[in-house]
């Protein structure tokens, strides 16, 4: 892989678009280096960031999806199940978080606004 | 009936519109290398870090929405190229953006001491710019001066006060006054130079 590809690869952690998020997301919750995680997944390091370049699964083809790569990149499905269902429930959670602290500031707005 | 793509990439853009969670990273594999080269090769100058952004932002967008590509009206490869082009113009424009910026900025607020520095000419921050040099013409006696210190390097604001003829004032009134003066005359810069 080149040092392009692992740049953008990195890249996209940040975006729900693509797989390496929730990897990410679990990485980080299991204090996994890439290392750790490519030995989790049952791959070479070297082709975790072609892995992380996949579109994250739809919601309605989850397994499929996650089946087919790790059928390519000779994953364990289970392994990779659990990883990405992992972190896409940490990155929910993230989001619920963020939403309910904004809904919150929207709530005291309100408060502050109501006469007396 | 189905569809003719005269392009060796056909079948992995109909991949990537048909939702193959794999397309988005073969696609990658198949585009990245190759398009960040013909950059480099097109833009000698431009610094590695602009050429991979560039390519990319344009491997990204097309990622995301395949349905913009027509083919019809060339190939992926030649796509790629324009979008990474425009995308490396635009970030080169946001560089030479910031760059000014901060042109401006060393100007005006970090001139060197003129006591213990030496300037290259060549070096030194430049007005050239016709909307900074309009500004400049229509500065009044008293912004002129006092600009001139600025750009001399001079930070003391009871020299600053002197020129706005504040000299016997409180330190405190010469404080708020000086530093209302020097940030007016940069925001004025500032806008002269965004509307050049």
């Amino acid at each position: 892989m080149s040092a392009a590809l692992d740049h953008l690869a990195e890249r996209v952690k940040s975006d729900p678009w693509f797989l390496a998020h929730p990897l990410a997301e679990y990485a980080r919750s299991a204090g996994l280096d890439d290392a750790a995680l490519a030995e989790r997944l049952g791959c070479p390091v070297a082709g975790l960031s072609a892995v992380r370049l996949c579109r994250a699964p739809q919601p309605d083809t989850v397994r499929a999806d996650l089946t087919a790569v790790a059928e390519r990149f000779g994953l364990n499905l289970l392994a990779l199940l659990a990883a990405v269902q992992h972190g896409a429930g940490l990155a929910r959670l993230r989001e619920g978080t963020k939403a309910g602290a904004d809904a919150g500031w929207q709530l005291a707005a309100r408060d502050r606004e109501t006469p007396e | 009936m189905t569809t003719t793509l005269p392009d060796p990439d056909a079948g992995l853009v109909e991949r990537l519109r048909a939702g193959d969670p794999l397309a988005a990273s073969d696609f990658c594999i198949a585009h990245l290398d190759a398009l960040v080269e013909q950059l480099r090769r097109s833009y000698p100058t431009a610094h590695e870090h602009a050429l991979c952004e560039a390519a990319e932002d344009a491997l990204l967008a097309f990622l995301k929405n395949p349905q913009a590509f027509d083919p019809a009206r060339g190939s992926v490869a030649g796509y790629l190229r324009m979008a990474a082009k425009a995308d490396l113009i635009n970030i080169q424009k946001k560089e030479a953006r910031h760059h000014r910026d901060r042109a401006v900025a060393d100007c005006v607020e970090d001139a060197p001491d003129p006591r213990n520095e030496v300037v290259d000419e060549a070096d030194a921050p430049s007005f050239a710019d016709p909307g900074l040099a309009a500004v400049i013409a229509g500065f009044t006696d008293v912004e002129r001066r006092f600009f001139d210190l600025m750009r001399d390097g001079e930070k003391h604001t009871p020299a600053l006060a002197v020129v706005l003829g504040l000299a016997d004032a409180p330190p405190a009134e010469q404080t708020t006054e000086v530093k209302k003066m020097r940030d007016r005359l940069i925001k004025r810069l500032q806008r002269g130079r965004d509307g050049s």
